[in-house]
């Protein structure tokens, strides 16, 4: 997947998608992943990252990312 | 070219439900014609716009829509005679009927030239024929039913699911979420702008507007989409953003093509949580945000303005995504002698 090519985000954490017009605030940690999002990117590819990055148990950030990409998805930012 | 120019806007209402007249003298003013000289028509001697003089060079009271077309001819003759007027420019609904009527007289005695849609296009986007123009086009349309008494509507009360919406032929849409509400509805509304009442399906979602303008001949001009990021109680929209989607353009394009608009239009869309674009309204005129379609880059009024004047147009292609309009309103001082005169003379010259 990866962050579809129109949507915006600025170094304050603001989303912007402009075919929806929504616009959403994200914190560091979404930021981190939008930022690898810019290339293709699978899900365990950005599990691994998480897992590398942050002090966090494996079910925790499975549930987590899930729940992100799930948002990501819904909301049009990332193309599958 | 626009040194010598006169062009008379409508609407300089500014209430919370705001006449596009301010936008569009706006819009005038940051155009290739904003050395025209700038008529406001009011109808009332309290019209913020009339006290705007850095948009408005002079004001005319004018008579209403409701006293019919020969009134306003003769007012618009009289009017002629001292200030002689190029292009009108009318902003509301309840305008276009006696507008409509006069277009020819107006361009053959006067020289006033419009730029407005026919009368059979602005019959078949009223609210009671927007199902069978969505059939034609191919465009998703709430379901409704006119309604042109309250027996009518008591006899359907059992088939009604709800919520619903109910609405006026020109102005006002209530959501009902049961009978009793949608009774007081249906009386409040008929008592205010008659009949008929549409009562139409209510579709959830998010709202989008777009504001269009075609060349008569089935193809778009000007294209503008907007999210509502705001919204009064009236439903209006207070603060907006422009947005890119073309389901949204197609809808504007076979709007176009099928209905071969003339003019400025506003559609009005519930995106529904499934990503249908529903049509609600068409409203036939320039809409009170179209100063966000000029600051992102089109500048819809001067577009009017230069195909009334029979000027080449080419079709405006792109416009800033992410621009925002956030509403807001300001106290004007004004003189009482200034409001005085302007309420006793039906008209007033503004001196900047």
């Amino acid at each position: 997947m990866k962050i579809n090519k129109d949507c915006v985000v600025n170094s304050d954490g603001f989303l912007f998608n402009p075919h929806s017009g929504e616009s959403f605030s994200v914190n560091d940690t979404a930021m981190d992943l939008l930022s690898l999002l810019k290339d293709e990117r699978t899900e365990q590819e950005l599990f691994e990252h998480l897992k590398a990055s942050y002090e966090v148990d494996e079910f925790t950030l499975k549930a987590d990312l899930n729940d992100f990409l799930f948002l990501l998805r819904i909301k049009g930012v990332v193309d599958e | 070219m626009s040194d010598h120019l006169t062009i008379a806007v409508s609407g300089l209402n500014a209430i919370d439900n705001p006449g596009p007249g301010v936008p569009v003298l706006r819009s005038l003013r940051e155009s290739v014609f904003k050395n025209a000289r700038l008529v406001g028509f009011c109808y009332g001697a309290l019209e913020p716009g009339a006290y705007m003089k850095d948009l408005v060079d002079v004001c005319y009271q004018m008579p209403y829509p409701s006293e019919g077309a020969d009134v306003l001819m003769n007012r618009l003759s009289y009017i002629h005679s001292i200030d002689p007027i190029d292009v009108i420019i009318p902003n509301f609904d309840s305008e276009l009927q006696p507008y409509l009527k006069l277009q020819s007289r107006l361009q053959s005695e006067l020289g006033i030239r419009m730029v407005l849609p026919t009368a059979e296009q602005f019959e078949m986007r009223q609210k009671s024929a927007l199902p069978q123009f969505g059939e034609k086009a191919s465009i998703t349309v709430p379901q409704s039913k006119v309604y042109h008494s309250l027996n009518e509507v008591e006899s359907d009360m059992k088939h009604f699911e709800y919520p619903l919406v109910v609405k006026g032929r020109y102005y006002d849409a209530l959501i009902c979420y049961n009978g009793e509400q949608m009774l007081s509805a249906f009386n409040k509304i008929s008592l205010n702008w008659g009949f008929p009442i549409i009562i139409q399906q209510f579709v959830s979602g998010t709202e989008f507007n777009l504001i269009g303008v075609g060349d008569g001949h089935g193809n778009l001009l000007s294209s503008v989409s907007m999210r509502k990021m705001f919204i009064t109680d009236k439903g209006k929209a207070w603060a907006g953003i422009t947005v890119e989607d073309e389901a949204l353009s197609d809808v504007a394009k076979r709007f176009v093509m099928t209905s071969q608009w003339r003019g400025a239009f506003e559609l009005e869309l519930m995106k529904s949580n499934e990503g249908v674009y529903h049509l609600l309204e068409v409203n036939p005129r320039i809409p009170a945000w179209v100063y966000l379609s000029t600051a992102a880059g089109q500048n819809i009024p001067e577009l009017i303005v230069k195909m009334a004047l029979k000027h080449a147009v080419t079709p405006l292609s792109s416009y800033q995504i992410g621009k925002l309009f956030i509403r807001y309103s300001w106290d004007m001082i004004v003189e009482y002698s200034e409001f005085g005169s302007f309420s006793v003379k039906g008209e007033k010259t503004n001196v900047k």
